[in-house]
């Protein structure tokens, strides 16, 4: 926030929306200029929930900043580990040395954190519009991810769970009988969403035309992820930059062209369908073997090592008193979450500690756009443009 | 004379100093060589291998640290050969390295982890071919003092031999031949660790082989916060880090690149609990009575008011922070508007500097000791004195071979094991050797064209096989000791120094020890100028009435007077206020008590004997106001501001200016106070520098009481054995010690170290004075 606002004429009001207002999904401020009901200007203001961990990081090792990466945007604390452990892995160069099996074990850990982190944005979105049905659909769904995460790693919102060089540990018994289970029955259960909203009349009504931002100011705010698909950007990371396991997986990348909260709806409607899709060839294509790498100077021994021989327990002291040294060097990753592009900025001067780290977040990103999309558009449209930005302030704030 | 060589490291062409070992110009150009036994502490030992190089032309890798460059030389300091030979040696040491990382000490800074991690050891094959039965047990000693030793966690790297022998030059650690052709750490002798207990080989241990008892089990090595401060126990001035957890001091460490090179002494390294024991004063007493800050001040202003201003007087102890001692001089000066205010300082080392002509190079780096082509030591033990002082001799004499040490002293101490010339003198003969050496300096031509130099005193002491020395010398280190100055000759003995300074001048460095630690601090906020008053005149002040009340900062009298003087001091002054850290025997009689912050809890500096003003940093916090915010609080009230921007020292190192180009006329007939057939010494030792340094651990343990020392034939004369005790009768009153058999007394002289709460040998010397003559006889019963 950096303007201050003053009505220039009688029929100017200036309105304070937020901090504490329940349609705001965390802690934002709007100061809004209002002439009658529409909006001249607008200017979200953010940092409520600033934490410091980028300096946090500065004063811990590579794996201690893990588990915060989990409370950055907790709705997808999977797709925050993963992002952040390639980023590391990326600046100590194993990126190609991760065994195959962790990688389609981060694959569907992320996929499935990309559904759950939708089917949240979805229920609030309708809930924030008046469609309470739809949020006791989405949340049910979510339960059956949440509990098959607490299967992997035995939490249900932080998990930390993907480790530099992998995964924490194997899926355990009966996690893919699981999820075949879900990937079968989830396609229906999107069915039914749109049932309820899609041709919905107030919806169309709430959503068509509103929040619009054009192709070229999509680009130069910078904005990423469904909210660039929404305005007829084909852009993905996992296609165009790709990582991880998704080379080897057949998905499509939606887009839709009429730049408003609607077709954002659309995009992320049809990214769960393409995420289901890629759950299927993961429990297809996964295979065996070990879940994290090894021998590495760079990667923690595993326990029965540490257990048994001297010098894997002295190492495993250095890595986890002094850190790992990782090479002198600077190196940036970004990866698609289901908010948009996280990336990770990570400067090492060879200590066990990064010098500087800078956390690309997109939720931050999207909402500095919001003031394009507002403008012209009554102060009820600034619930449905934030619903359709799905921001989370975790990440945001930092 | 330093010759340059052209050596190639690694395809890189440098120029480096002939002198350098490969090691050594690898680093010195930002090359890195794993070495794990290697330290510029104490040089090449060649136990750990792992600095093995490739030089073209040699069949076998050399190795680094031990290979001296020669022109020409190409050395490739990585290669799958190195790496397997470094390999190997890691191999052998995780073999028979037992798996404690989980409850060692050492871990998280241990240099074993370290060099795993470094090349990654994956895998042992070594391990797989011994049989872990066979391993054989290693000795743990559990009955050493302060140190802990575990030889099954060493790696016999020799560090701590090394260090013992070429830094601390004690030498008691060797690595010993056990049963089979096994090889451990031990002392020379198989007896128990007795020692200087200085914790060297603590400090150089790459692994937890070597640790300190008393932090066994405190606290992890990644919990400790480092906070860099200055010892406050002699002028030394060693830089140490304080490691601290939960706002206590847990150890202290001091790093490699600090200028005592990571050296610190038993005071330094083990005495850190002194900040949290509970002889420290902690509430403000007035008559008996506890009080709060603001009613101390009202009754102290009340008393000062009711004063006379010129009945008022102060001594500094020279303990505190230059701050407070700053303070307290304005607080006399500028308050009191009177200059009746001495420091402990001006008992010893003050004398000299009022003598040493400003032409004469003084305060000078303690590095230049180690350089210079002679080293005189005279009138004390150094190790007792100055520890830093001696690891510098110990570095010129043994490690770089550069100086040749002269020691001037009446008993044979460390610094003759290094093979220097002893000048011995009977105790109270210094005198006679400083004009004898002056006579000589004179004959053989120094000097020539200063007035006065034919009027000197002449003596008769041999000092045939020093001249020779001298004359051959071009950079002389000459180093006085604090005992020399605590003599009652001592202004003489000062000016007889200050004449041979003269007459060496522009060939020789003075250095002077002193166990307060600000001492030379006190000397730059102009303590010992007053006309006025001189802490000497104190007793007979007291006694003729002049002093109404007496403000003691950090001094205790009973330290630097005998009993009965002190007593005769209490019962002349009417109100003794006494700012201090700890009780004391002054802390009882004083009619007010101030806390005064341990240096652990204080923000200010220390200036030591090169003259650098050091930092002292706070480490812990602690509830009492530091001596000067009170000594201000106190001066407000009384009328006066003082201003706290005259406390702060911009220098970085100070300058005493001395007065102008003099030859003194020395006095040389002195007296031996008392009677009988004996010299009674009261000297240092290393593990005190006032009373309350005995309340920490790591000297309480080293050395608990003070003995009489004396020779075995003495002893056996007399008919006594070790640990019985003996009346000294001398000049004061008479004193029960206990006695220490020592070979190195000469026949017919005893000491006995000051500063311990069993005894006050300023009672057999009496005050201002530590020499005197005794006669001995058995006491029965012991102490009574």
């Amino acid at each position: 926030m950096n303007k201050t606002y003053v009505a220039e004429n009688e029929r100017e009001v200036i309105v304070n929306m937020g901090p504490q207002h329940p349609s705001t999904h965390g802690v934002l401020r709007f100061v809004v200029k209002l002439d009658g009901e529409k909006i001249v200007e607008s200017d979200p203001d953010v940092g409520y929930l600033h934490r410091g961990f980028e300096k946090f990081a500065e004063n811990m090792t590579y794996q201690q900043f893990m588990p915060f990466t989990d409370r950055l945007d907790y709705l997808a604390s999977m797709n925050n580990n993963f992002a952040y452990a390639m980023a590391v892995e990326k600046l100590l160069g194993i990126s190609g040395e991760i065994p195959q099996r962790a990688e389609y074990i981060r694959v569907i850990m992320a996929e499935l954190g990309r559904i759950a982190s939708h089917l949240v944005w979805l229920a609030t979105h309708a809930l924030d519009i008046g469609a309470m049905t739809v949020f006791l659909y989405c949340f049910r769904e979510r339960e059956y991810i949440l509990d098959m995460y607490e299967m992997a790693c035995g939490n249900r919102l932080t998990y930390n769970y993907i480790r530099i060089g992998g995964v924490n540990r194997d899926l355990p018994d009966g996690f893919l009988d699981k999820l075949k289970e879900f990937v079968k029955l989830f396609p229906s259960k999107v069915k039914e969403y749109h049932t309820l909203l899609s041709k919905n009349r107030i919806w169309l009504k709430r959503t068509k035309n509103i929040g619009y931002i054009s192709k070229e100011d999509a680009i130069n705010w910078g904005i990423a992820g469904p909210c660039t698909r929404g305005s007829g950007i084909d852009w993905d990371l996992r296609r165009d930059m790709p990582y991880s396991a998704y080379p080897q997986l057949n998905f499509e990348i939606p887009v839709y062209h009429n730049c408003d909260v609607y077709d954002r709806y659309l995009v992320r409607m049809d990214e769960m369908i393409q995420s289901n899709r890629i759950l299927e060839q993961c429990i297809q294509k996964i295979p065996d073997g070990p879940v994290m790498m090894k021998d590495s100077p760079y990667v923690w021994d595993p326990k029965e090592d540490v257990m048994k021989k001297n010098y894997a327990l002295m190492k495993h002291f250095v890595k986890v008193v002094q850190g790992i040294k990782a090479p002198v060097g600077e190196t940036y990753f970004g990866a698609e979450n289901p908010k948009g592009e996280l990336g990770f900025y990570i400067y090492s001067n060879g200590e066990g500690v990064p010098y500087r780290l800078k956390i690309r977040s997109p939720s931050f990103i999207n909402l500095s756009a919001m003031p394009v999309m507002l403008k012209g558009h009554y102060i009820a449209d600034i619930i449905s443009v934030i619903g359709s930005l799905d921001f989370v302030f975790g990440e945001c704030d930092r | 004379m330093e010759k340059k060589v052209k050596i190639k490291i690694d395809g890189r062409e440098f120029e480096v100093d002939s002198e350098k070992s490969i090691l050594q110009a690898a680093r010195e150009n930002g090359i890195y060589i794993p070495a794990i036994c290697y330290s510029d502490r104490f040089g090449a030992i060649g136990a750990c291998r792992i600095c093995a190089v490739e030089i073209a032309g040699m069949k076998k890798p050399m190795l680094s640290c031990a290979a001296k460059v020669k022109d020409g030389m190409e050395v490739i300091t990585n290669s799958s050969v190195l790496d397997a030979l470094r390999r190997d040696v890691i191999y052998e040491w995780d073999t028979f390295h037992p798996l404690q990382c989980g409850v060692c000490d050492k871990s998280g800074e241990c240099e074993l982890q370290n060099i795993n991690y470094e090349f990654n050891i994956i895998e042992n094959p070594k391990e797989a071919q011994t049989d872990p039965l066979t391993i054989p047990q290693g000795t743990i000693h559990y009955e050493w003092k302060i140190i802990h030793h575990d030889a099954n966690l060493c790696i016999q790297c020799r560090r701590c031999v090394a260090v013992c022998d070429k830094v601390v030059n004690f030498g008691i650690l060797a690595l010993v031949k056990k049963d089979g052709d096994r090889k451990e750490i031990d002392t020379k002798d198989g007896k128990p660790l007795d020692c200087e207990f200085c914790g060297q080989c603590v400090s150089v241990c790459p692994t937890g082989a070597m640790s300190s008892k008393l932090f066994k089990y405190k606290a992890r090595a990644w919990e400790l916060k480092k906070v860099q401060t200055t010892c406050g126990f002699c002028s030394s001035g060693c830089q140490m880090d304080l490691n601290v957890k939960n706002n206590e001091v847990l150890r202290v460490t001091s790093e490699e690149e600090t200028p005592n090179m990571g050296n610190l002494c038993n005071l330094g390294r083990f005495n850190y609990m002194l900040g949290a024991s509970d002889r420290l004063i902690k509430e403000y007493r007035f008559d008996s009575k506890t009080t709060t800050q603001d009613s101390i001040i009202s009754e102290l202003t009340q008393m000062l008011k009711n004063t006379p201003k010129e009945k008022v007087f102060g001594i500094s102890g020279s303990r505190e922070t230059l701050k407070d001692s700053i303070a307290f001089k304005m607080f006399f000066n500028n308050t009191l508007s009177n200059d009746n205010i001495d420091s402990l300082s001006s008992l010893n080392i003050g004398k000299l500097y009022k003598y040493l002509p400003k032409s004469v190079n003084t305060l000078n780096s303690f590095s230049d000791i180690s350089s210079s082509d002679l080293i005189i030591c005279f009138g004390g033990d150094i190790a007792n004195e100055m520890p830093r002082i001696d690891w510098a001799i110990t570095r010129g004499s043994k490690l770089l071979k550069t100086s040749k040490v002269i020691s001037a002293y009446w008993k044979d101490t460390k610094i003759d094991t290094l093979g220097s010339i002893p000048v011995r003198y009977k105790p109270g003969k210094e005198l006679d050797f400083l004009v004898s050496f002056a006579q000589a300096l004179v004959t053989n031509g120094f000097g020539s064209g200063l007035d006065g130099i034919n009027n000197l005193q002449s003596a008769d002491f041999d000092v045939s096989n020093i001249i020779e020395e001298v004359k051959k010398a071009n950079n002389i280190s000459f180093i006085v000791c604090q005992e020399a100055l605590e003599r009652d000759c001592s202004e003489d003995i000062a000016k007889a120094v200050s004449n041979i300074a003269l007459l060496l001048k522009g060939k020789v460095k003075v250095y002077s020890s002193s166990k307060y630690n600000n001492a030379f601090g006190d000397l730059y906020a102009g303590y010992g100028t007053s006309t006025d008053f001189s802490v000497k005149n104190i007793v007979e002040f007291a006694r003729e009435g002049k002093i109404d009340t007496l403000l003691l900062l950090n001094a205790d009298l009973y330290s630097f007077l005998s009993d009965s003087d002190a007593k005769l001091v209490r019962d002349n002054v009417k109100n003794i206020v006494l700012f201090d850290t700890f009780e004391s025997k002054t802390s009882f009689i004083a009619n007010a008590v101030v806390p005064v912050p341990f240096f652990t809890s204080q923000d200010g500096n220390f200036i030591n004997a090169e003259g650098v003003v050091n930092k002292v940093n706070k480490a812990v916090e602690c509830a009492t106001t530091s001596a000067w915010e009170f000594l201000f609080k106190l001066s407000t009230n009384l009328g006066y501001n003082l201003s706290s921007a005259r406390l702060e020292v911009k220098e970085k190192k100070i300058s005493i200016s001395g007065p102008s180009d003099t030859i003194y006329q020395v006095n040389t007939h002195y007296e031996t106070k008392g009677s009988g057939n004996f010299s009674f010494i009261a000297n240092y030792s290393k593990f005190r520098t006032s009373i309350y340094s005995g309340f920490g651990e790591g000297a309480k343990l080293a050395q608990s009481q003070s003995s009489l020392y004396i020779n075995p034939q003495d002893a056996e004369k007399l008919g006594i054995k070790d640990n019985e005790h003996v009346k000294v009768e001398g000049a004061g009153e008479s004193v029960i010690l206990p006695v220490k058999v020592d070979e190195k007394m000469p026949i017919g002289c005893v000491s006995a170290p000051i500063w311990f709460e069993n005894v006050n040998p300023y009672n057999i010397t009496g005050s201002f004075n530590n020499l005197a003559l005794v006669s001995l006889s058995k006491a029965e019963g012991g102490l009574k």
